[in-house]
């Protein structure tokens, strides 16, 4: 087999001898506990240590790059899913049944003071804010033009979403009846200073004119130039009366403790508000912003799918190496075949070899995704740094810098991932030992 | 003929331990598959994202009234002559256009019987739309004949909130230049279904001439152009810029700088992920090499003692490395191709449909596998390989003959 092959393996004879010597401590003491295997199998990773650390290298390799990008991609989408409902939706909304598909002006949430103090009496809920949305047209006083616009009646001594926007300097949020915010676009094309008056007109609730006249307090601007050109909000009594809502709203929006747990909390609760009205459901942020908690699904499952490969190539990496190593000792495996070692017990010395191995990569791979994030939490990544996505970010409720979440179960999974595929890839060459004939594989060394 | 002999001998000795080389081939096919795969679907999502950036009636160039993109209404406007063509332009030849459409997108208000919703009232000669997403509409009922057409086509989800079918009349209310609100009264000719349900509530439309009826006016509010080939976008947007001074000549990236934004992190996206790869490989790949160098220590000396150069002796162990590289590369690519081809007309991923449309995509993703990709693969596997080799060869090279013969 190595007829081709000059020169036999890298082991030093002195390397071999001190192995040697551990073999016969590890057989006179094997009897009494498993500690000497461990000792021995740590010493044979170190007969060839760059290979151990080329193999040891690649785990830590994958460990590094999945844990840290989880890390930083879980960091990315708490705060997606923090700013998305905290600045529009809330953790969870009361609507109408029909209000999510078919949002209309007569599809509203009745008996609005008894939800709202139900839902304020629950333990899990940190604030209750009422919403009233229309369509509606927005003109100056002039009458000279009007431009369609999406009026939300908010209550600002409850109301905790900003809205997807920034106010600008110079205004305020609506305090009081009277005052009205909208799109920095739209204050514009109207023509309408801070300051000054603006009509807002719509369809009521039974069908008659809603009129509002408002004074503009504030301008807002998200970002994205279509809410910005047709949006603005109002005091949610001016919007009840205009409208023509007694006691009920649109949606009446919740602020949990847990944003994770809304589901749970949106069927907790489902029962409780149903009674009063009898028409009404909780809506978890997952279904009033399905396409936030799709991004969310479809982020983890490609970063998942990212690791498997990964993971599939360090095993190729990790297989290839214990190939070498057990070619390399045939004669080694000979010598403990013939004083009378089980095959078993030699295949499993190989297996623990691989375990350590498969922990100082997992060790080194923790620890370094540990500092490079320590060095980087400090300041946190601004996503300025890529380039100027500011637009992008707005969109997609991203944070300005973004800061990672050391994610620790994706840690122990990983961990627990490599551990396992570096048993596996040690064992399919292992296999050889069972195979291995003592006087021939004594011979192999020439 | 010397170099013919090395390539032997590293064939060779390669096969001198199948089983190792065998694992490393395997390796090294797996990391190119998954690469030239991963860079498909990659590439599939850009194309994807770009083609519907521009198929969203922005086309690769567009014209419009300075602020219109602040004031979408029809006082931002301008005329363009009926027989206008963009392939008479100076060095923009017939080949190079895909198509042009002119449209008055203005803001308005729809009325059924029951409810009343905000929309954007596009006015579209129908011949000239087979550049844009509105020349692929699957309608229920009837299409628009011509730009004359009186009637309207609303999306689906539209005509759900307000309750209208086809056949059922609709009212359009929309201000005109002179700030005075025009309304008349449609037919509904059709119901329009896409991919995105948010594109379906927002758009209405109807012929080019029956906006321009409604408002008293000849003007448009835009001008888009297709190219056939994106290479072919700036020359043209060049000459457009000079022809229509005075007005926006904007890019499609202008116009929806997300999705610009996207395509481009993607092109960084597809070598971060072919070096995360290989980098990954590469522990094995040096892992191989040095054992192969190690064990081959007195063999070495033994060449350079009857009298093998240094340097043979270093392109000796670079070979090996190329030529088992090049193998897996081959593999890997051909493996990647057959996983492609089943696949290459399109993956189907309606579970995301909303998150989806949010980056611009539809709900079916076709993977692109572009001959540049695989050859980039192929040139940075290629190097990667080398440099791998380049640490175990410089070591072989540099002990002298006596020293490796006693070890």
């Amino acid at each position: 087999m190595s007829g081709l092959t000059l020169s036999p393996t890298v082991s030093r004879p002195a390397r071999q001898a001190a192995g040697g010597a551990l073999v016969s401590r590890a057989f006179s003491r094997g009897a009494r506990g498993a500690c000497p295997s461990h000792v021995l199998a740590w010493r044979n990773l170190w007969r060839v240590p760059r290979r151990t650390w080329l193999t040891a290298g690649g785990v830590a390799f994958a460990v590094l790059l999945v844990v840290f990008m989880r890390s930083y991609q879980i960091g990315a989408l708490d705060t997606m899913v923090e700013v998305g409902t905290e600045q529009l939706t809330g953790h969870a909304q009361v609507q109408h049944p029909d209000y999510l598909d078919d949002p209309r002006m007569r599809n509203t949430v009745e008996g609005l003071a008894a939800v709202t103090e139900t839902l304020a009496g629950h333990p899990g809920v940190r604030a209750v804010a009422p919403r009233g949305m229309a369509f509606a047209l927005v003109s100056t006083g002039s009458g000279e033009r009007s431009f369609g616009g999406q009026v939300a009646g908010i209550d600002p001594a409850v109301e905790f979403a900003t809205l997807g926007g920034r106010a600008l300097p110079g205004g305020r949020p609506v305090e009081r009846a009277g005052e009205g915010v909208m799109g920095s676009i739209l204050a514009r094309n109207l023509g309408v200073p801070v300051g000054g008056d603006f009509i807002v007109l719509g369809t009521g609730k039974e069908g008659g004119v809603a009129a509002m006249v408002l004074t503009l307090v504030g301008l807002v601007e998200s970002g994205n130039p279509d809410l910005d050109r047709g949006f603005l909000m109002v005091h949610f009594d001016d919007f009840a009366e205009a409208f023509g809502l007694t006691d009920e709203a649109h949606a009446i929006a919740v602020l949990t403790r847990d944003p994770r747990g809304a589901r749970e909390f949106a069927a907790d609760i489902g029962t409780m508000v149903a009674a009063p009205g009898g028409n009404a459901a909780v809506r978890p942020w997952q279904e009033l912003l399905p396409e936030l908690e799709q991004t969310v699904v479809a982020e983890i499952g490609g970063s998942a799918l990212f690791a498997v490969f990964l993971v599939v190539i360090v095993t190729f990496v990790v297989v290839n190496t214990f190939v070498m190593t057990v070619f390399e000792r045939t004669a080694e495996f000979g010598m403990l075949k013939a004083i009378g070692m089980a095959p078993a017990a030699i295949f499993r010395m190989v297996q623990l070899e691989a375990l350590w191995m498969s922990l100082l990569g997992v060790a080194l791979g923790l620890l370094l995704s540990l500092a490079i994030m320590a060095a980087l939490a400090i300041e946190g990544i601004p996503m300025s740094a890529f380039g100027d996505f500011d637009d992008m970010l707005a969109r997609f409720f991203m944070p300005d810098v973004l800061t990672p979440v050391f994610d620790l179960a994706g840690a122990l999974v990983m961990t627990a991932i490599m551990l396992v595929a570096v048993q596996v890839a040690a064992a399919i060459p292992a296999r050889r030992i069972w195979r291995l004939n003592a006087i021939e594989a004594l011979r192999a060394e020439e | 003929m010397k170099l013919r002999l090395l390539v032997q001998l590293g064939w060779r000795n390669l096969w001198r331990h199948k089983r190792r080389n065998g694992i490393l081939l395997g390796g090294i096919t797996f990391a190119v598959a998954s690469v030239v795969l991963a860079n498909s679907f990659i590439r599939g999502m850009q194309v994807q994202m770009a083609d519907n950036a521009v198929d969203l009636m922005n086309g690769h160039v567009k014209i419009l009234a300075p602020g219109y993109l602040d004031d979408p209404g029809i006082a931002q406007s301008f005329e363009v002559a009926q027989d206008w063509q963009p392939d008479a332009l100076d060095g923009i030849t017939p080949d190079m256009v895909a198509g042009w459409a002119s449209r008055v997108r203005v803001p308005a208000v729809i009325m059924s019987e029951r409810e009343t919703r905000g929309i954007q009232l596009v006015g579209i000669d129908p011949a000239s739309e087979n550049i844009s997403f509105v020349g692929k509409l699957a309608v229920e009922g009837e299409g628009l004949a011509d730009a004359a057409d009186r009637r309207v086509i609303v999306g689906a989800g539209l005509a759900e909130q307000i309750e209208t079918l086809v056949g059922r009349r609709i009212v359009l209310i929309t201000q005109g230049a002179d700030g005075r609100n025009r309304e008349a009264g449609y037919r509904v000719a059709g119901i329009y279904r896409t991919d995105s349900s948010s594109l379906e509530k927002i758009f209405v439309f109807t012929g080019r001439d029956t906006v321009q009826n409604l408002l008293e006016t000849n003007v448009v509010t835009e001008l888009s152009v297709r190219v056939t080939e994106e290479r072919f976008g700036p020359p043209l947007l060049q000459r457009l810029a000079n022809v229509f001074s005075g007005l926006d000549v904007m890019t499609w990236q202008e116009l929806d700088p997300t999705a610009a934004a996207m395509t481009a992190i993607i092109d960084v996206a597809i070598l971060v992920y072919f070096f995360i790869m290989m980098g990954a490989l590469s522990f094995g790949l040096v892992n191989s090499l040095v054992t192969a160098v190690m064990e081959r220590t007195r063999e070495m000396g033994m060449m350079r003692a009857i009298g093998m150069r240094p340097r043979s002796v270093l392109l000796q162990v670079v070979l090996e490395s190329t030529l088992i590289m090049g193998a897996g590369i081959a593999g890997g690519v051909l493996l990647g191709v057959l996983v492609y081809l089943p696949i290459a007309d399109g993956v189907d991923l309606a579970a995301f449909d909303e998150a989806l449309s949010t980056f611009g995509l539809s709900n079916v993703l076709v993977p692109q596998l572009i001959a540049q990709d695989v050859i980039l693969v192929v040139v940075l596997s290629l190097i990667l390989g080398f440099v791998a080799s380049a640490s175990p060869a410089v070591r072989c090279m540099k002990m002298g003959p006596l020293e490796a013969m006693r070890r």
